[in-house]
Order: C-alpha cells, then sequence, then structure tokens
C-alpha cells in the first residue's frame, strides 16, 4: 500500500486547465488571411479574416477574480519561456521553456478580466495575430505563432495565463500546367496538370476582346475537371488556371492558352436537327407503367391459404 | 477449353444432387446482362445522331428479372415476371459541323418489362439433364432521358415487346451439398448460369412519332439464374 503511495507520488501533476479555444476548423493563417485584405486577389477566394477566441485561465498560487483584473492576448512566433519577460513583465507560467531569452512584443488585445474563463467571444483578426507577432505577410515560408493570454492585476502581477499556437502557411502551392482550353457550349473544359496532392483547382477567363469580362471556375478537385461557365459562344478567351492549396493560398497563374466556346448539341439536340421523328414525353401507350405495375402486383400477390 | 469441357461433363455425368425433396417453388429470380446498341440510327438516311455522340460500340444493359411460378409439372414449368435495369452511354456533345466536343452527352434507359416465360424444367427435375431451355415473351417500356453536362434535355418513354431464347445450364451437381444447404437455408431450389438471345422492337408498335429502340440486331445476354 505504501509502495503504490509513492508511485502515485512520483507521477507527475496534472496540468492545470488552460487553453484558447480556436473556433472548429480554424487553425492555420493563410497569406490573405496575414495581410488581413483578399481584395483584388487573383483568383478570388473566401477567407475568413477574423475569428472569435474564448479561453480559460490557469490560476497562478491559487489566485482569484479581483477588480481591475485584465486579461493581455500575446502573439509571437517564439514559444515563450517560463520566466520570460515580455517588455519587461514577468510571463508567469505561459510557457514552459526557460531557455528563451526576453521577447520584446506588445498584446494585441487588452481586456478586463471578470471570470478566469472568457465565455464572451473575444474578435481578433489574423492580421492582428500576424502583425502582434512581427511576421512578414511575404516571407514565403511557413512557421508558428503562439497565442498567450496573461491574467494580470491592476498592479500588473501575473495571477494566470493560457496558451494556444496556430500554424502560418505563407507558401504558394506549385502553379499547375495548362495544356489546353477545350471548348463547350458557353463553357471552356480544361486540360492542365499538377504535381503535389491536396491541391484543388480554378480556372479564369478573360474574354479576348474586353479585358473587363472575367470569368472563373468552381473549385475543383480534380485539375482535368476545371469547366469555366457562363461564356459567349464564339468569343475567344485568355486561359489560366490556378492551384490552392489545403490552406487557401492559391498559386501563381499557369501558362496562359486561348480557347473559344462554340454552341453544342447533345444526342437529342442532334437527333432534332437532322430531323428524328421521335418527340419525347410519354408516348401514347402512357399507361403502360401503371398497367405493367398492376400486372405486376397480382402476378406476384401471394395466394391466401 | 479443357477446363469448360470438363466441367460441362461433371455436369452432365452427375447424378441427382440429393434424395432430399427440394424446398416449395415459388419462382426465379435472374441478374445479368449483354450489350445493347439500339437502331436509332436506322430512320435516317445519310444521318448518324447516334453514332455522331456516342460512336459505334454498345454499352452494356442490366437486367434483374424477378418471376413468379404460375405452373410448375411435368411439361415444364410457366413463370409471369417483371424485369428492369439500367442502360447508360456516353458520348460528347458535337459541334455544328458534328465534331466532338469536350461536353460530355448521356443516353440512359431504365427497361422494364412484364415477362412471360416458359422453362422446360423436366429435362432436369426428370432426367438431370442439366441444360433446360426457356422461351420468353415480354411486353417492353424504356424509359429514356437524355442529358447534356449532367442536366436533362428530354425525357421519354417507348414501348414495343420482345422475345428471348435461352438456355440456363444448372450448377448445382458441380458441388451438391453446397447446393442442399442453400436449398435448406435460403430456399434456393436450383442456381443455373443463362445465355439467352432476345429479339425486340420498341418502336411504340410502329408509331410514325417514335423512334427505335430495338436491339440493332440480336440482344443477347448472359448472368446468373436461381430457382427458389
Amino acid at each position: 500500500m505504501r509502495r503504490a503511495l509513492l508511485v502515485l507520488l512520483a507521477l507527475p501533476a496534472p496540468a492545470l486547465a488552460q487553453t484558447i479555444n480556436l473556433p472548429t476548423g480554424v487553425s492555420t493563417i493563410n497569406i490573405a488571411q496575414c495581410t488581413g485584405t483578399n481584395t483584388g486577389q487573383v483568383p478570388p477566394l473566401s477567407d475568413t479574416m477574423s475569428m472569435d477566441l474564448t479561453w480559460t485561465v490557469a490560476a497562478i498560487n491559487s489566485s482569484t477574480i479581483a477588480t481591475g483584473d485584465q486579461f493581455l492576448l500575446y502573439a509571437t512566433t517564439t514559444q515563450p519561456a517560463a520566466g520570460q519577460t515580455i517588455n519587461g513583465t514577468l510571463q508567469g507560467s505561459c510557457t514552459q521553456n526557460s531557455s528563451l531569452g526576453t521577447i520584446s512584443v506588445s498584446p494585441i488585445d487588452t481586456l478586463s478580466a471578470t471570470s478566469t474563463t472568457l465565455t464572451s467571444p473575444e474578435n481578433i483578426t489574423m492580421a492582428a495575430i500576424a502583425a502582434g507577432a512581427g511576421i512578414s505577410c511575404t516571407s514565403g515560408t511557413s512557421t508558428t505563432v503562439y497565442l498567450c493570454v496573461q491574467w494580470v492585476s491592476s498592479g500588473n502581477a501575473v495571477k494566470g495565463y493560457a496558451t494556444t499556437s496556430m500554424a502560418v502557411d505563407l507558401t504558394q502551392p506549385t502553379a499547375p500546367t495548362l495544356s489546353a482550353a477545350s471548348p463547350g457550349d458557353g463553357a471552356l473544359h480544361l486540360s492542365c496538370s499538377a504535381s503535389g496532392s491536396g491541391t484543388t483547382f480554378k480556372g479564369q477567363a478573360i474574354s479576348e476582346t474586353d479585358s473587363t469580362e472575367v470569368h472563373y471556375s468552381g473549385q475543383a478537385s480534380s485539375c482535368s475537371n476545371v469547366v469555366i461557365s457562363g461564356l459567349t459562344n464564339d468569343q475567344p478567351y485568355y486561359v489560366v488556371v490556378f492551384g490552392i492549396d489545403t490552406n487557401n493560398n492559391p498559386s501563381a497563374a499557369s501558362d496562359q492558352v486561348t480557347g473559344t466556346p462554340v454552341q453544342t448539341s447533345d444526342f437529342w439536340q442532334q437527333y432534332q436537327n437532322d430531323g428524328g421523328r421521335e418527340r419525347g414525353g410519354c408516348s401514347s401507350a402512357a399507361g403502360a407503367a401503371g398497367i405493367l405495375g398492376a400486372l405486376s402486383l397480382l402476378a406476384l400477390r401471394r395466394r391466401k391459404p | 477449353m479443357k477446363p469448360f469441357a470438363f466441367a460441362l461433363g461433371a455436369l452432365l455425368l452427375a447424378g441427382p444432387a440429393g434424395a432430399q425433396t427440394p424446398s416449395p417453388r415459388w419462382g426465379s429470380l435472374e441478374l445479368g446482362g449483354g450489350p445493347y446498341l439500339p437502331r436509332v440510327d436506322h430512320e435516317f438516311s445519310g444521318k448518324t445522331p447516334w453514332r455522331d455522340v456516342f460512336g459505334g460500340a454498345p454499352a452494356p444493359m442490366w437486367r434483374l428479372h424477378v418471376a413468379k411460378a404460375v405452373y410448375a409439372g411435368a411439361g415444364g414449368s410457366v413463370e409471369v415476371g417483371v424485369r428492369t435495369g439500367f442502360f447508360t452511354k456516353p458520348g460528347h456533345a458535337v459541334d455544328k459541323g458534328g465534331a466532338p466536343t469536350a461536353d460530355r452527352a448521356t443516353f440512359n434507359i431504365i427497361p422494364t418489362s412484364l415477362t412471360l416465360t416458359y422453362r422446360a424444367d423436366q429435362l432436369y427435375e426428370g432426367w438431370r439433364i442439366p441444360l433446360v431451355p426457356y422461351a420468353r415473351l415480354a411486353l417492353e417500356r424504356y424509359n429514356w432521358w437524355t442529358a447534356k453536362e449532367s442536366k436533362w434535355t428530354q425525357r421519354g418513354a417507348t414501348n414495343g415487346f420482345s422475345g428471348s431464347l435461352g438456355a440456363a445450364l444448372v450448377i448445382d451437381s458441380l458441388d451438391p451439398t453446397a447446393a442442399r444447404d442453400l436449398d435448406n437455408e435460403m430456399g434456393v431450389n436450383h442456381t443455373a448460369l443463362y445465355f439467352d438471345v432476345t429479339k425486340s422492337r420498341v418502336d411504340d408498335f410502329g408509331s410514325g412519332r417514335s423512334w427505335d429502340l430495338s436491339e440493332n440486331r440480336l440482344l443477347w445476354s448472359a448472368g446468373l439464374l436461381l430457382v427458389f
């Protein structure tokens, strides 16, 4: 029994509950989110530019909420360390690594702390996080940004903390290789190839005669399934295709090809064009289906014993 | 060829699957298919809309047939049944000059049939000859639709009739124990492989406002037959 107690005492103490909750599905900051805008982005993509954060801080030395307490939200690319200071302020237990030096960053957000759990979400832009961490959004590299909430007293004494981290993906995928834009009816079907996995594709067609007439395809999972529709038949278009990675970063444009949509006829239209006699719809024996069904039921009906 | 000849020999020489009385017979179920190419282009002189869009190769028509035995005796068996299935033929829409484009076009049929089948079952039930010929008459209704880029362009239904001749190769004697178990547990009296040829006329009984969805020549099909 005594040995079992010793073993239990030797086990590490459970970590205090402390976490910053990211919205579901949000774990990465991409190029548009880093810069804070996707206005004018080619191709146009939908990116969420901000997110709602909640958190629960872990109290240091059984601290309790008091009037004047605040939450300070920091962002840094350097993993904060225990005993580390930010702008001369001790970071408390915001980190686990004590070997790193001082981080000179300012809080990106400050709000009143009325409970150790923030239940009313705090909206933070990804751009503010990137700027707070000193990330250059054109670096073309990937890194990790650490978010750290510090619970401080009115006298700036650290009373608790919470942390999390996010990936920052500033790497563009490789541009696909576009070989042809084959004509369809008011549409162009792209033939292209791409390396790598997890990439989707979006085509762009610009009218050769009116550069303001720009059309985009939907986002296709395969490079050879990209179809740009809504085009005018017999009008030539300049066509490119973009790769889009899993974090919604677009590639540079592929090489440009030209394509011209044309009027097409499927089998029915071709049959009619050739003077076929069938007119479609149910035939004169329209009730045949019903008769067949009724007879079938009669035929398959089990006789009563 | 040798394995086939051996199997056929085994079937022909095999004795009865067992002395046990088979379970009561209700009917049969067929699952199979065969290549189908409609005669649509035959109504034209010099124009070939089907070939332009779909080419000249047939595509498989899959069929499922369920039939109820209304007579089973020394003279064979007669079944009344229903049949359905699916046929789809992909192709490419054509431009004004008739050249294929990148737009996809399809022709689809859900065939439905009311069937009357005679099977010469006495050959197997009486003399254990495993090759059972059969004949079938059917009223046909082909429910069809055409599509371009996955959007319907037209739909309709064309009626007709067909006649088939075929044979079923009973394979119970390949594994009599398994055959008996299948009957005891699932009520399947016999298992067979079938092959038949069908001559169809699906043109709304010669209507001048209908196309001809009859098979170009003879429609052959093959599959599995369960008598239960």
